[in-house]
């Protein structure tokens, strides 16, 4: 082969559009490989020369400016991160792009200082987002990612830290005719994210929903309660109801922690199977909000949610916007992940950690803070956990086991070896906060009778052995039938309150004499819904200003149901007790401030402690670290404007109180 | 009378170059042994000569050993079942001449822990190594030997399993389980998945093996299928069993400890996997803790070394291509 004459079709062949010869093939495949290497090795270098990527933020954007080609020759802009004119624009040298109008699909670049990532919500989803493409708020299950924070809004809201009721979507109501009547008005101005008016029409609507739909999330509660509503005009519904009920817009309408039931968009929901609708189309919008925030990722490993500039909110005054023009919810995982990722300042918030994280991770950012810098640094939860049992299934249907098994329990112990010191014991499925304490001082008589916090072995044996059960050689109690008495306990597999207590409970058991093992499966939840757990690790959430709630969902024997029976998380220890429920029906019937509320309350608890459903164990107090790296004007023990909570539905109200540090 | 392939053929292994199986050397029927045989030496001066010749087979069973020592020891000093045990010691206790090798949060002692966990990690290895190999080696024969539809079918069930990645399959079932787990459910749980790597090596060699002339010779004496696997085969298929039983069981150990790991383990018995667990979830790592994972770390890396010598040096015996020079 002729050298000139390869050399010369190589330089054609490097010019655009020249077409390589067979003739040429051993040069080209050799220049080929030159330039391959070239390109790796510059591609590899301009990816290593990169600023770090602001976490997610980031790289959510990518695809979208993948998908925009000539963008890429626009000029970037380069104004440092700390200029707070800069505000509105892009700004920190890894967002240099500027933001752009969010087509269908596309998510627009939002700087990190705009950011606000909150990880782990509850401890549930553990790894990764189940439910991609499912916002039925009605369906049991559904994560706590955004949704029921900052796209639906509630028509109240109750703070229980400071105590305070706060109308949204409504503006007020007004009961008639003792309790069975009911006029709500609602605010106007509320709108839909696709612009259509929130109106009486939806409330009218999500209500006959519900009640047509007993098995939905509240379906069962509006059924029972309410007899009829009419729509008087756009702002106002009367509702009638089944019987005496002045908690009825507490209960049901006033968003706190996890409960009330949303408010669903009449002209999308309509002629839809509320069982089966997943509410997710991004070609249409759905799902839609009136909170100030509008979807526009999801994925497994995190649900986007950016700020919507026509939120009727801030367009009528009513509030000014959120600072926080995007938010990343990112799943359920593990405290050390978390951690890290709180120490990289990659995200601002996470679920709780416990003390011997929250210290080690302040040591290494001095930026975290959390709610008190006393312990037990963090927020007090609606939350008491006990050792529940499905009370349906021997033995635990005796409450005598349940009491043996309440003495074999050493309270400071579990506070000692699980909670590091940092938490404090519980006597009554009630949470210490203010408006129920009350309540809790006149139980103090009774809890001296019924010493839900005793811990005595010898009691332990005295009941056993009165029961009919025999210690074996290995000092484990058995039955007449030569079984032992099994305490196959469940508890999540990542939180904070309950995982650490699982092995503590489980050895303090053991000791007593009780074959009590643990797991921690990631089914937990719709084992204990189902009753298929014999016993577990769980909180309750109910009552947040007075006693009735908690007796309500957690103890009335109309949510009882055949063990493998799903009751949606309302009396889970399936205890069935009817002088209890009748009470409970009675103080349903009361105002909150009504006085014969007191007397009726200690009349429960007399039946309540000697059965003892479940046995009384600790408080949830939830260290949330907060990153002041990007935000400021957290909630505090000095300034609990709300709980930090992140997946509880008040977070809204945090999220809008927010402040950027630059 | 049925002849045995051992009758025909040499009992030394792999005496000529064809694979990683020891292939019977086809020799005159009722040929003589080799002169060798004839003045055989002392048998323990012979294995001692030959583990010279093996250092790799040596260490690792110096190593196991050591690990079985530790255990074997430290449960005659110490009532290491109560010890274990959460509540057992104060909390986030450091290495002392009290708790030697530490406490963690929950209270158990470290020491304890790991003389208990050692065997646990052994127990479910042998266990599930065993069953997934049995497993294995039952169909792989059959597949092989038998051929044609059974063949396509093992083969089949085989090859779609075997790119799954193992650890997602075993966690979806390890967190479906409803009972309370224990070593032995765990053990089971990872052989479910142990058998296909075991089905495809040995039905290619027994593919192989089944066409040598001393199988033939055997088909045509008469001899049964059933016969030929169990009397002619297998026999010659043993060292590379024993290499495969070793690589096996690291898999298994390997396998649970993931599974333990993640909290999907037997959380009522010490195991080391579950030592991690609660290690990661407590933040030993960024408290300093480091007696908490350290244990545990050091004897995963000694059990895995010990097991990968092992191999090795039995994988000499079994192919003789790897061995070396003398």
């Amino acid at each position: 082969m002729d050298h000139g004459t390869d050399e010369i079709r190589d330089h054609r062949a490097d010019e655009p559009g020249t077409r390589m010869t067979p003739t040429r093939r051993v040069t080209s495949r050799r220049r080929f490989l030159a330039a391959g290497v070239a390109g790796f090795s510059a591609a590899l270098l301009a990816a290593c020369s990169q600023p770090p990527a602001p976490a997610k933020p980031a790289e959510a954007a990518k695809p979208a400016e993948a998908a925009k080609p000539a963008e890429a020759a626009k000029p970037a802009v380069t104004a440092p991160a700390q200029q707070p004119a800069e505000a509105a624009k892009p700004a920190a040298p890894a967002q240099q792009a500027p933001a752009q109008p969010v087509a269908a699909g596309q998510v627009a670049t939002i700087p990190r200082n705009r950011t606000l990532i909150p990880a782990g919500l509850g401890g549930e989803h553990p790894g990764g987002f189940t439910d991609i493409d499912n916002f039925n708020q009605y369906l049991p299950g559904l994560s706590r990612s955004g949704y029921t924070q900052a796209g639906t809004e509630g028509l109240f809201y109750y703070a229980p830290l400071n105590n305070e009721f706060k109308p949204w979507l409504a503006e007020g109501y007004q009961f008639g005719n003792d309790f069975t009547e009911l006029t709500l008005k609602l605010r106007k101005g509320p709108a839909w994210s696709d612009g259509t008016p929130f109106t009486a029409k939806d409330v009218v609507f999500t209500f006959e929903m519900l009640a047509n739909e007993p098995t939905l999330l509240n379906g069962a509660d509006v059924k029972r309660q309410v007899k009829s509503m009419q729509m008087i005009d756009e702002q106002t519904v009367n509702f009638t109801l089944n019987f005496k009920n002045p908690r009825f817009v507490f209960d049901l309408l006033t968003f706190r922690a996890d409960v009330a039931l949303p408010i669903a968009p009449e002209h999308v929901w309509k002629g839809q199977d509320p069982k089966s609708f997943k509410n997710y189309d991004p070609s249409k919008g759905w799902p839609l909000t009136t909170g100030p925030y509008k979807l526009v990722a999801t994925n497994v490993e995190q649900k986007l949610w950016d700020r919507r500039d026509d939120w009727w909110g801030s367009k009528t005054g009513f509030s000014p916007p959120p600072k926080v023009e995007r938010l990343i919810f990112l799943p359920g995982m593990n405290e050390i992940t978390m951690a890290q990722k709180m120490i990289a300042n990659e995200i601002d918030m996470a679920f709780s950690f416990t003390p011997g994280n929250m210290r080690a991770v302040q040591q290494q950012n001095k930026k975290i803070i959390t709610h008190s810098d006393q312990p037990p640094y963090g927020f007090m939860d609606w939350w008491p956990i006990a050792l529940g049992f499905n009370n349906s299934e021997k033995p635990f249907d005796d409450p005598e086991i349940r009491w043996a098994i309440s003495y074999a329990i050493n309270r400071d112990q579990i506070i000692k070896f699980a909670f590091q010191g940092f938490n404090q014991v519980s006597a009554l499925p009630y949470p210490d906060f203010a408006g129920l304490r009350p309540y809790m001082d006149a139980a103090k008589p009774l809890l001296e009778k019924y010493d839900t916090l005793a811990y005595d072995l010898k009691k332990t044996d005295e009941i056993m052995t009165r029961k009919g059960y025999k210690k074996d050689a290995q000092g484990m109690w058995t039955g007449s039938d030569g079984n032992k008495v099994s305490i196959p306990i469940i508890t999540f597999p990542q939180h904070p309150s309950t995982t650490p207590q699982a092995p503590v409970v489980t050895e303090q058991l053991r000791q007593a004499g009780f074959d009590a093992t643990f797991q921690l499966p990631a089914d937990y939840g719709a084992r204990i819904r189902t009753g298929e757990a014999k016993a577990y690790l769980y909180g309750h959430g109910g009552s947040m200003r007075e006693p009735f709630s908690t007796w309500d969902r957690l103890y009335h024997m109309r949510h009882v149901k055949p063990t493998g029976t799903d009751n949606n998380g309302q009396n889970i220890y399936r205890w069935s007790n009817k002088p209890f429920s009748d009470i409970v029906d009675q103080m349903g019937q009361m105002a909150e401030d009504d006085p014969k509320l007191m007397d009726l309350w200690l009349k429960s608890l007399e039946i309540w402690l000697p059965e003892l459903p479940d046995v009384q164990l600790v408080h949830t107090v939830i260290p949330v670290p907060m990153n002041t790296t990007y935000w400021t004007n957290w909630p505090s023990a000095k300034d609990p404007y709300v709980h930090e909570g992140f997946w509880h539905r008040n977070a809204l109200h945090m999220i809008l109180k927010l402040q950027p540090v630059s | 009378m049925v002849l045995r392939a051992s009758d025909v053929s040499s009992a030394a292994p792999g005496r000529d170059s064809g694979g990683g199986v020891p292939p019977p050397v086809d020799g005159p029927v009722g040929g003589e042994r080799p002169a060798v045989w004839a003045h055989r030496e002392p048998r323990l001066r012979v294995t001692l000569l030959y583990l010279r010749r093996n250092p790799r087979l040596v260490a690792g069973l110096t190593i196991l050993l050591g690990l079985v020592l530790f255990w074997q020891v430290g449960s005659w000093l110490m009532d290491t079942n109560a010890r274990s045990r959460p509540l057992s010691a104060p909390p986030d206790m450091e290495p002392s001449a009290e708790y030697w090798l530490g406490t963690d949060t929950a209270g158990r002692e470290l020491l304890p822990v790991l003389i208990q966990a050692t065997p646990r990690a052994f127990e479910v290895g042998l266990l599930a190594g065993f069953v997934g190999l049995m497993i294995g080696t039952i169909l792989g024969f059959t597949a092989g030997y038998f051929g044609g539809t059974t063949d396509t079918l093992i083969g089949g069930l085989a090859d779609t399993l075997l790119p799954i990645p193992a650890l997602a399959v075993l966690v979806v079932i390890a967190s479906t389980i409803k009972t309370t787990l224990t070593v032995e459910i765990m053990a089971f749980i990872v052989a479910s998945l142990a058998w296909m790597t075991p089905t495809r090596t040995i039905r290619a060699q027994v593919l192989t093996m089944r066409e040598r002339a001393y199988v033939e010779i055997a088909r045509l004496s008469g001899a049964s299928a059933f016969q030929i696997i169990f009397r002619e085969l297998l026999p010659n298929l043993l060292p590379y069993l024993a290499a495969s039983f070793v690589s096996a069981v690291g898999a298994a150990v390997l396998a649970s400890l993931g599974l333990e790991a993640l909290g999907l383990g037997p959380q009522n018995e010490p195991t080391l996997g579950m030592t991690i667990f609660w290690s990661i979830y407590y933040g030993a790592l960024l408290r300093g803790m480091w007696w908490w994972w350290g244990g545990p770390l050091v004897v995963i890396v000694l059990l895995f070394t010990g097991l990968f010598l092992v191999a090795a040096g039995l994988d000499e015996i079994a192919n003789p291509r790897v061995r070396r020079a003398v």
